[in-house]
């Protein structure tokens, strides 16, 4: 699994000129090969990206951050990469309408997750004030 | 998850092409689209475990 940006590449470069000659005869075909090397090369970043993603968590404890604010930001991260991962699925399919749904659904759940450090800044910003929140 | 993976779906589409156009040259048309949907929902099947395997990793990673 431990992949490099050549391989990356290698492959990359070969689906698509296969998804290209399938999509003449069948065309779900070569959207579904497209989805199968999208899921190995994901697969290979996040074979790399578990140990940062540790190395990240210990950074920000030492910083003297909680690990409130660290969860959320992880979560918004991993929403975005399911967000993409399913929008640009979608869009290979020529199905942009459902696409851009997906994207919406993301932001929403984003924002959603994110409430509570609005509800902070709000409440910091109001004790700066000197008003009582 | 392995690339032989991407290259059985090639091979799949390639060979379910190649039957395709053989049933329908045959004048058979309704088998040529029974072919064409029964490779679809394997490859499907084999992509879905994929995509199920990748929601796992992301969940446990980022804490979802």
């Amino acid at each position: 699994m431990n992949m490099n940006i050549i391989g990356i590449a290698g492959i990359a470069i070969l689906t698509a000129i296969i998804a290209v000659m399938l999509k003449r005869y069948n065309t779900e075909y070569a959207v579904v090969l497209s989805i199968a090397a999208g899921l190995f090369i994901l697969f290979a970043v996040f074979a790399n990206i578990m140990p940062a993603v540790k190395e990240i968590n210990t950074f920000l404890k030492s910083a003297g951050l909680s690990s409130k604010y660290t969860g959320i930001l992880l979560k918004t991260l991993g929403i975005c990469f399911l967000t993409q991962f399913a929008a640009d699925s979608c869009r290979d399919a020529g199905e942009d309408a459902l696409a851009s749904k997906t994207e919406i659904a993301g932001k929403v759940f984003i924002v959603i997750i994110s409430l509570p450090l609005f509800e902070e800044i709000a409440k910091t910003a109001t004790e700066l004030i000197g008003g009582k929140g | 998850m392995d690339v032989d993976l991407i290259f059985k779906i090639a091979a799949i589409g390639i060979i379910v092409a190649v039957l395709n156009q053989l049933l329908t040259r045959a004048g058979r048309e309704e088998q040529a689209l029974m072919t064409t949907l029964a490779g679809l929902i394997v490859v499907l099947m084999m992509v879905v475990k994929q995509i199920s395997v990748l929601f796992k990793t992301i969940k446990s990673i980022f804490g979802l």
